[in-house]
């Protein structure tokens, strides 16, 4: 949803809202100065075109180290200082959380329960992220990792 | 904040009187009415703690709050490409704001004033310091037609091979750390809300005028016409409070929330009196009163126009 934007002046989307390869449905409605909504548009649709210089980041888990997992990142046309935000998914509860990795050069290394329990299931996803962190590129397909069991 | 005000406002007054026990002074006490101008409230959006809704928030990716079962999709989790998702609304209630007033209060009035010009013929110009008082409550409610309600839906999700989670799941209050990743709410369905909410409003307000006015006035025996004009500096203390309660199926919760002010304001008065001598030390008389504030005193929730018309019982004592 993106609000009170000026009655006279273009909207340009952007980020998360104009992803390469993407295509977006929107609708608008008027808002009055009393704060009165009117009613919505139809649907229409605009569509961002395939960029071949598209910024993609992929990730290889490293689970060898019990309690923790450290994710190499993979990346197709890298910017200056971009960051990583992965999803990791619990496969035995469904609780899921995020994180960030402000140093896309760098490997990144999480522990804990939510995401290295021994035995356990993970399911994550990623995106690009640029230096200031806007979104490059949409969430990645979800990928799968096991930790060791106990011994 | 009130106290230091009050301190100011007595010391002025002990300083009025003390002059008055000088020669040629007239010392007025007396009560008042002032009409004041409509409380307006400013529009505001409700929200629970943490986000722009007012049953839960989402702030970023899985930082996310949903405080009722309601608001889960009871029909469950749909396949939707590689992963199983399942609706969750948030409902969004916005105030558009709204006025309501307390007409007139009684107040006080202290004047301390000195004649410096007489003529033969019965006018006479007069130096006036006056101090009044007034205080005021004000407790009222957003109508049902002020308030509008929207519904907006994201959506759970996980990884299509982990099978349907069931309508079981989750279940709520849920938060990003021990649910499924949720998807930004910004489709808003138009659907009926979940919750219902009140929102209701406070205002008081303490206001002391000091004014510093030249009076002209016409003596006709016992009896004498005035009229005056001067500025004057208006000190108010305007506090102001928005609770709101917000209830759903087995659930909900109320809060508030206050911003107050204390403010000096400039403006200007014009009035004219009437006044009986009834013997040689005492005077009894009416005045009409307009005072022009130019400023409002304002909060974070809402503002008001102090100006505005007051009439006047005095009584004098000449010294």
């Amino acid at each position: 949803m993106v609000s009170d934007l000026p009655r006279d002046e273009p909207y340009t989307p952007s980020g998360d809202l104009a992803l390469p390869g993407h295509t977006y449905w929107f609708r608008t409605r008027s808002i009055g100065a009393n704060g009165e909504r009117g009613v919505w548009s139809d649907w229409d649709v605009y569509q961002i075109p395939e960029a071949g210089d598209q910024v993609l980041v992929g990730a290889t888990p490293d689970t060898t180290v019990a309690g923790q997992v450290t994710f190499a990142w993979n990346w197709t046309n890298m910017p200056a200082g971009a960051q990583v935000k992965i999803r990791v998914l619990r496969a035995s509860n469904y609780a899921s959380g995020v994180w960030t990795d402000a140093t896309g050069a760098d490997d990144l290394v999480l522990a804990g329960e939510a995401v290295a329990a021994p035995g356990e299931t993970y399911h994550y996803q990623i995106r690009p992220l640029d230096a200031d962190g806007n979104p490059l590129n949409g969430w990645t397909d979800w990928f799968l990792y096991t930790m060791p069991a106990d011994k | 904040m009130k106290s230091r005000l009050t301190t100011v406002v007595l010391g002025v007054c002990i300083l009025v009187s003390s002059a008055a026990m000088a020669d040629g002074w007239k010392l007025s006490l007396g009560a008042s009415y002032r009409s004041f101008d409509e409380v307006d409230f400013k529009p505001l959006a409700l929200s629970s703690s943490g986000g722009a809704y007012v049953n839960g928030y989402w702030a970023a990716d899985d930082d996310y709050l949903v405080l009722s079962d309601t608001q889960i999709d009871p029909t469950g989790w749909v396949a939707n490409k590689t992963e199983f998702w399942r609706a969750v609304s948030f409902d969004q209630v916005m105030y558009g704001g709204g006025s309501d007033g307390w007409g007139g209060e009684p107040g006080a009035v202290l004047a301390l004033a000195k004649q410096l010009k007489t003529t033969e013929s019965g006018w006479s110009v007069t130096a006036k310091a006056s101090l009044g008082w007034f205080s005021s409550d004000l407790s009222t409610s957003a109508q049902a037609s002020e308030l509008t309600t929207s519904t907006f839906v994201g959506f759970f999700r996980v990884p299509s091979v982990l099978g349907d989670p069931g309508t079981g799941f989750p279940v709520a209050p849920v938060i990003g750390a021990t649910g499924p990743g949720l998807n930004q709410p910004v489709y808003d369905s138009g659907a009926p809300a979940t919750t219902t909410a009140a929102l209701a409003m406070a205002a008081e307000m303490d206001l002391y005028v000091l004014s510093l006015g030249v009076q002209i006035s016409r003596q006709m025996g016992p009896v004498a016409l005035s009229l005056e004009v001067g500025p004057s500096l208006n000190l108010v203390d305007f506090d102001t409070s928005v609770s709101q309660t917000v209830g759903w199926t087995g659930g909900g919760y109320a809060s508030s929330e206050h911003d107050d002010s204390l403010d000096v304001l400039l403006g200007a008065y014009a009035a004219g009196g009437v006044s009986w001598q009834f013997n040689e030390r005492y005077q009894i008389g009416i005045e009409a009163r307009w005072d022009e504030v130019f400023e409002d005193a304002e909060t974070d929730f809402a503002e008001m126009d102090l100006s505005g018309f007051s009439m006047s019982a005095l009584f004098g004592v000449s010294f």
